[in-house]
Parts: C-alpha cells; structure tokens; sequence
C-alpha cells in the first residue's frame, strides 16, 4: 500500500545556542556557546492516505521540525522520509504541488490586498483553469462562512477570517496532503468550527490526507481518530484517542456536590483527585458502579447531585506529559 | 489536475509581479513622501556645492563645473530610486518567516526575492526615477542626446547587475545573524565612499581614488552619475566593461557559494 508519509528512523539534530537572562545577556550575545540539540530521534510512522492525524507534543518536543522536514525545508541526519513517494529534501519543488502548507504563525495573505487577490495568484501558481478556481473558490467560500468577506483588504479583517482565508490559500490547489502547525491559534469559535467543518469534508470529498498540530485539546477531540505524540524528539505515543484515553486504565470520574460532608469515607470508593467546598472529585473503578458499591454513597441524605464521565482528552495528555510514558 | 511542472514556470513570477504592484499602489501618499526625500538630498547637495564653487572663486573643480556636478547628484537620486534592495527583503523575510512561506510553494526563493525587486525597481523607476529625470530634463536642461541616453540606460543596467549581486550577499547574511541592519547600513557607507556617492570619484585623493578603481562600487554610483554629466566619454566606459563583467561574475560565483552554505545552515539551525 502506498502511504500519503512514510517516516523510518529519523532523526535529526539542531546546532543551537544558549540564551542567557538577565546581566549575562550582554556577555552571552558576545560569545555565544552552542550545543547540539537531538530535535528527532528515531521517528518512524506511516500516515494512510485520507487520513486525518494529529500530531501532539509539548513545546519544543519537535513537531515543527519534523513538519519542516516532511516539507523538505530540514535534511533528515539519519533515516527514511517519503511523501506521496517522494523524497521532499531531494524535490522539494515538485513535492510542494502536491502539498498544502497552513502554518498559525506564517501567513501566505497580502495584508494591503484583498484576499481575492492572493486566491488569483495562487491560481496562477498552482496552474488552476480558471472556471476550476471559480469552482473551488465557492466550494470554500461557502463551507467557511466567507461571503463577501474575502473582498475585504486582509488588514481589516478579523483574525478568525484571516486564518480562514489563509487556509484557503493554500488548499486551493486541492493538495493530496496538507499539513496544518498550529493552524487555529486565535481563533474565534465559529471559526474553528467552520474550518473544522471543510477539513472534515475536504477529506469525505477529497480523500485529502491532513497531518496537524495544535495543543488545542477540542481539535483532537472534534477531528483525529489517531494520534501521535512525540517528546525530546521521539515518539511516544502512536494510536487511537481511545487507546490513549484507556492508557492510564479503565477509570471514570465521579462528581458529588453535597450540603454537608458525608460520614462514609470518600478515600473507599475511589481517589480524590479535587476537591472544593461542597464538591469532590474521585477517580473511581467503573466495576463500583456496576456493583452498586457506590448507592451507599448516592443514598447519603447530604449528596446533593453527581455525575458520572469519562476521562477527559486534556487530563490525560497533562498526565501523560508529566510522566513521559513511553508506550511505543 | 498538473502533476509536477518541470518547466521555468515564469508566468508565475509574472502573477507574483502582478500582485506586487497592486500591493505597492495601496498607499498612494507614500509616493510622494519618497519622490520628496528623494529630491531633497541632491538639492542640498546642490546649496553645499553652490557654497563652495563661490567661495573658491572657481568655475571647474577637477573639470567638474557647478553645472554637472548639479547635474551628477540628481542622476544619483535616480540611480537610488533603481538600485535594487533584496538585502532589507531578505532581512524582512528571515524575521517574519516569509522564507518558510516561499519554501513550501512551488517556486525558488532566490527567483521569488529577484521577481519582487525587479517588480519595485520597474513601480520606483515610473514613480520615483522618471519624475526626477523629468525635473532635470526640464529645469536642469539636460543635455540628451541618442548616444548619452544609450550609454545611460547601459550604465544602469550595468549598475543594477552588480548592485543586485552584492544586495544578495549582504541578504544572505541574515541566515547567520538576527539583525543585519548595523551590517547593511554599513555596506551602504562603503559602497557610497569608494563608489562616488559622497563626492565623485576624481574630486577623491588620488590614493583613494586609485583604490576605487579596481573595486565594483564604482559601477554602481560613479558611471551611471557620470555619463550625463559629460564626465565620462564613451571610450571610457567600454574600456572599463570588462572589470565590471568580471566583478559581475566573481559577484555571481560568490553568490551560488553562499547560498549553497546557506542551504546548509538553515538546515543545521532551522528557519
């Protein structure tokens, strides 16, 4: 089966600098002291085309350089980097037809122009027939909400709009694989979803590949099924959001407001995980449930409400991140 | 939908140009601030020369009458409005990330810098260079003639080659540092001095003039200013294309080493 990216042992290191702070920043600026950082460290995964994957990490873990290498901007030191079958180092012009770039930090927009005006010369770049450009222009415009709004001059638009039209620009090329760093950061919500809403059907129509960063716990939640986390460069977690929400054990929380603090020791049942004035948190065993062992509790005259839910997707990952787990 | 395009691909540069100057022509009045600091420069210039030609009593210093010497810091404010200035683009792009940008499209970032300067010196020469030369036409009554005017738009082209050349290298200087301004600013200094932007090249010391000879700056500020002046015949500036074409290659063999190295730093450091 041919993959949209194929990564075997990867690994490449940075020659970096140390920044100093406060009086040492005058010394430090004249004689910096450099030290070779390991950005990636044997990563290896393949991404099925059409698929949608997340790519997750703390900052500094090195999700930016490898996306900088998949794009063929980094020269790998060591290992395999294939897109769509080709190496992006050695073709990085040819490679770059086939993929889209959206990147939070780095627009593609003129900010004195229209944003109709860069889509015409993406157009023009991308070699698109003009009454497929027509065509495509109203397929985005319509799914992101962006009536008359892509006439407007960049620089009076809001940042939600902006990155809308950013992203616009660049799949209007309809690439096989587009790559998204962090590509919703200030975002309003409607616009979120909005663009949440065209990758989702960008990938139904299109089999569109996405590979996509963000620390933005909802993203992962609203589009991945798989995820991939990488820390200090290597990868440590490469499977689905169940997996990864099963991965500190079957467990549920269980939330009791109460008028007064119940007799029953709460500790029995599960563990504390918070705590308030008339409210706890406890990380309980789904068999207390189903065993009833929990009515005695519920049955308490001074319990007021409780809810019973699944671990959440930001908990865990805060969990994983402190305890660099390494289960691939 | 095309696969890959092997091909030159220039339409699309021609796109990028085309954007370009719909994007310069967005603050009009900008055009005028620059057509007005522009001009301001060799009118001063002309105060100070004034002031000196009347205080020595002299009508030629150097067999530089007042006149052309007029006439040669006017030629300077357009020659300034055409040079090119990838160096503060490159810069520009470093900091705001405006290379990562081009590196992920289909184009060549070198040709991407050459086709938005080649686009600002066409938009600076129609909005800057020609209203001077208008001015000094008209109120300087320049004296053109079909050979001047030949030998001119030669010398300019000659200037920008080099000039773009040595714009790329001091560019390319913002891969390896921060903040390259101190380090352009400085260039500029040297290139103005040992190139005749100060003063013209024969009102120089003999000694530093001698220096200024052999060195490409010349090509980018002196000739061109020259021509028109009358202070430079033809014969003179045939006999000094092949130092110039020799610079202009060394310049360019220069500028592929470099960019080669480049390559491999922002691979070492990142981008």
């Amino acid at each position: 089966m041919e993959y949209a990216i194929a990564v075997e042992r990867l690994s490449k290191d940075f020659r970096t600098y140390k920044t100093e702070h406060g009086k040492k920043v005058f010394l430090a600026s004249l004689r910096r002291k450099y030290y070779m950082k390991k950005a990636l460290r044997n990563v290896s995964f393949v991404v099925k085309k059409g698929e949608i994957v997340m790519l997750l990490g703390e900052n500094g873990s090195g999700k930016s350089t490898l996306i900088k290498t998949l794009v063929g901007i980094l020269h790998p030191d060591s290992g395999e980097v294939r897109v769509l079958g080709m190496d992006p180092w050695k073709e990085r012009i040819k490679i770059a037809w086939n993929y889209g770039m959206v990147s939070g930090a780095h627009g593609t927009l003129f900010n004195d122009l229209p944003a109709i005006d860069t889509f015409e010369y993406v157009r023009d770049l991308y070699e698109i027939p003009r009454p497929e450009f027509r065509k495509r222009l109203a397929y985005f415009i319509r799914i992101l909400n962006l009536k008359d709004v892509y006439k407007k001059q960049v620089r009076t638009m809001s940042m939600g709009e902006r990155m809308k039209c950013n992203f616009i620009a660049s799949v209007l090329h309809l690439p096989k694989v587009v790559f998204m760093d962090e590509a919703t950061i200030g975002m309003d919500l409607p616009s979120v979803i909005n663009l949440r809403e065209a990758i989702l059907d960008m990938q139904k129509k299109y089999s569109t590949t996405f590979f996509m960063t963000t620390h933005i716990v909802d993203e992962v939640k609203a589009l991945a099924r798989r995820v991939i986390i990488i820390d200090r460069g290597r990868v440590v977690f490469d499977g689905n959001k169940t997996e990864l929400l099963g991965l500190y054990g079957n467990k549920k929380y269980f939330e009791i407001s109460f008028s007064k603090q119940p007799k029953i020791r709460l500790g029995r049942y599960g563990k504390v995980v918070s705590r308030g004035k008339g409210y706890v948190k406890l990380e309980i065993d789904p068999h207390i449930i189903r065993t009833h062992k929990i009515n005695t509790l519920l049955n308490d005259r001074h319990v007021l409400d409780y809810n019973i839910s699944d671990p959440d997707l930001s908990s865990v990952l805060v969990r994983f991140y402190k305890t660099k787990r390494k289960v691939v | 939908m095309k696969e890959y395009a092997i091909g030159f691909g220039i339409n699309r540069y021609l796109s990028y140009s085309r954007l370009l100057i719909k994007s310069s022509f967005a603050y009009k009045t900008d055009f005028a601030i620059k057509l007005l600091l522009r001009i301001a420069n060799p009118i001063i210039m002309l105060f100070v020369w004034t002031a000196i030609y009347s205080a020595t009593h002299t009508s030629a210093i150097n067999n530089f009458s007042l006149y052309q010497i007029s006439i040669y810091f006017f030629i300077i404010a357009v020659v300034n409005s055409v040079a090119p200035s990838v160096s503060w683009a490159m810069a520009g792009d470093v900091r705001s990330g405006g290379v990562f940008t081009s590196l992920t499209r289909p184009i060549r970032y070198v040709s991407n810098v050459f086709t938005a300067d080649a686009t600002g010196m066409l938009v600076d020469t129609l909005t800057l260079g020609l209203p001077i030369f208008i001015l000094l036409y008209f109120f300087l009554h320049l004296n053109l003639t079909l050979l001047s005017a030949s030998l001119f738009l030669l010398s300019m082209g000659m200037m920008y080659a080099i000039a773009m050349m040595i714009e790329f290298l001091l560019g390319f200087f913002s891969f390896f540092t921060t903040d390259i301004g101190g380090i352009i600013n400085m260039a500029y200094f040297i290139i103005s001095f040992f190139g005749g932007g100060f003063v013209p090249l024969n009102l120089l010391p003999p000694s530093i003039a001698h220096i200024s000879s052999v060195l490409p700056f010349q090509f980018m500020i002196y000739f061109p200013a020259s021509i028109l002046t009358g202070a430079v015949s033809p014969s003179q500036l045939f006999s000094m294309f092949p130092l110039a074409a020799l610079w202009f290659v060394a310049l360019l063999a220069a500028n592929f080493v470099i960019w080669s190295r480049v390559r491999r730093h922002i691979d070492a450091v990142g981008v």
